[in-house]
């Protein structure tokens, strides 16, 4: 936060002496003074709000469900919104609208997205073999909401970028809707943040990963979120060890990165907790209801 | 303030398939039930391939050689070492999977020299010139499950909350 506001106050600082020094404001301040370019400055250090968040994670989301659809299948999408649902209930913010799908890609991969949507690949549904995993999974990426980590990651990038032409043509509602070309703009995808969303999925900002230490303060939570929901709190751990036996060769999803911790550096982390890990390793795995779901995956 | 990458997604990582052993990371036991106390079938070395069965709460059914067991699940890690990928000159942090699925050996796994990103449809750029799909993104939406219906769907197993706190530091002095 300090250093927000920080840079903030220095921004207009410097800009304020740069007209000076050019000897009357006239013009240049006419021409770069905008009103539109202040807005970009107070929207760049302006924390995001709960519905901004929300409505760039929907502009986000249609761009990932552009890559690669939901499965066709109800009983499976309903199955995986009330198990993340479940789990969501027990983090620190309850009340957003979370929604979990299941996307017809054959890689291993899982999405969180700003605002409280979850994507998992239904190659890595395939993998697990029980609910508490499946749990462990969606436990993950709502640590990731819960903590706000994309949020944090929007800010700063903005605030990086501000005066850069690309992140700052993605706070541009105007130029992100133009953007959308012939699809048409319906419901909260209108919104100058959903805009953004889809800009900076368009720019690969999205793409770019989280600091490793996220990815671990993730994972401890996610054991604590899916823990508290009831379920062993090993799922999570079997699905890193999965993710840890395969080679990329095939399906291979791959918007990994060097970055990333491995999933034994992973398990490494999770195995510091090893005491509390134990104390809720007995509670239900609930593989049956997982299992009859599956089976009606084609 | 800490300094991090922007980015969003992901997480659980990547990658597909073929099933590798998993591999024990410390001398440890193979036991004949998912007990401290239960009888000792095999003493496994550190590094001893092992494939999964099943699990139970901290431990997982294996079969090393011929002999089928339980091991403590936290014992074992995956066995993969990805080649590091050299950076492509854009330089994104997409170009490589160094040591995305590391693991001890070492010994690179030649399968996966040339693995980079042969993705299909989740590809970066797949995501970057994709077109929003507004019919899907209604569908996620009608999708969505409420609370009391997640509530109910919780008390079918019965799945009760359990108060947990969260982790820090770390804890280890627990059993192994």
């Amino acid at each position: 936060m300090k250093i927000r506001t920080f840079v903030a106050v220095s921004l207009l600082a410097v800009t304020a002496p740069a007209f000076a020094q050019f000897g009357g404001l006239g013009d240049f301040v006419k021409k770069n003074l905008t009103a539109d370019n202040l807005k970009k400055v107070a929207d760049a250090v302006t924390p995001m709000s709960e519905s901004e968040e929300i409505d760039a994670g929907a502009g986000i989301s249609a761009m990932i469900l552009g890559a690669s659809p939901l499965v066709v299948n109800d009983e499976l999408q309903r199955y995986v919104n009330r198990v993340g649902r479940w789990v969501s209930l027990q983090s620190a913010r309850t009340d957003l609208p979370w929604e979990f799908g299941v996307i017809d890609s054959p890689s291993v991969n899982a999405f969180a997205v700003p605002g409280g949507k979850i994507f998992v690949t239904l190659g890595l549904v395939r993998k697990l073999k029980s609910e508490s995993e499946l749990a462990g999974v969606l436990a993950h990426e709502v640590a990731h909401v819960s903590l706000k980590h994309q949020v944090k990651a929007i800010e700063n990038a903005k605030l990086s970028a501000l005066g850069q032409s690309a992140v700052q043509a993605a706070a541009d509602a105007k130029l992100a809707q133009t953007n959308l070309g012939s699809t048409p703009i319906v419901g909260n995808l209108a919104s100058a943040a959903a805009g953004m969303g889809i800009e900076a999925m368009k720019n690969g900002l999205f793409l770019r990963p989280l600091d490793r230490s996220l990815e671990y303060d993730a994972d401890r939570l996610g054991v604590v979120l899916a823990a508290r929901a009831g379920y062993d709190s090993y799922g999570l751990i079997a699905a890193l060890q999965i993710l840890a036996t395969m080679t990329p060769d095939e399906a291979g999803g791959s918007i990994s990165m060097s970055t990333h911790p491995t999933p034994n550096d992973r398990l490494a982390e999770l195995e510091k907790f090893t005491a509390t890990l134990d104390k809720y390793a007995n509670q239900p795995q609930v593989g049956e209801r997982f299992t009859k779901v599956m089976a009606g995956v084609k | 303030m800490k300094l991090f990458l922007p980015l969003g997604l992901l997480l659980l990582c990547t990658i597909a398939t073929a099933q590798e052993p998993l591999l024990t990371n410390r001398a440890t036991e193979l036991r004949a039930a998912p007990e401290f106390d239960a009888k000792v079938l095999q003493a496994l070395p550190e590094k001893s391939p092992v494939q999964l069965i099943e699990r139970k709460g901290a431990w997982s059914q294996v079969k090393s050689g011929t002999v089928t067991g339980w091991v403590r699940m936290m014992h074992l890690r995956g066995g993969v070492v990805v080649e590091a990928q050299p950076q492509s000159a854009g330089g994104s942090a997409l170009s490589g999977f160094s040591r995305l699925l590391g693991g001890n050996r070492t010994q690179p796994d030649t399968r996966s020299r040339n693995a980079t990103l042969g993705v299909r449809g989740l590809s970066p750029e797949d995501l970057k010139t994709a077109s929003p799909n507004v019919q899907d993104l209604a569908k996620l939406a009608a999708m969505q499950a409420d609370k009391p219906s997640a509530e109910k769907f919780a008390k079918e197993v019965p799945l009760t909350k359990v108060d947990v706190a969260e982790l820090s530091g770390n804890d280890r002095g627990g059993r192994k």
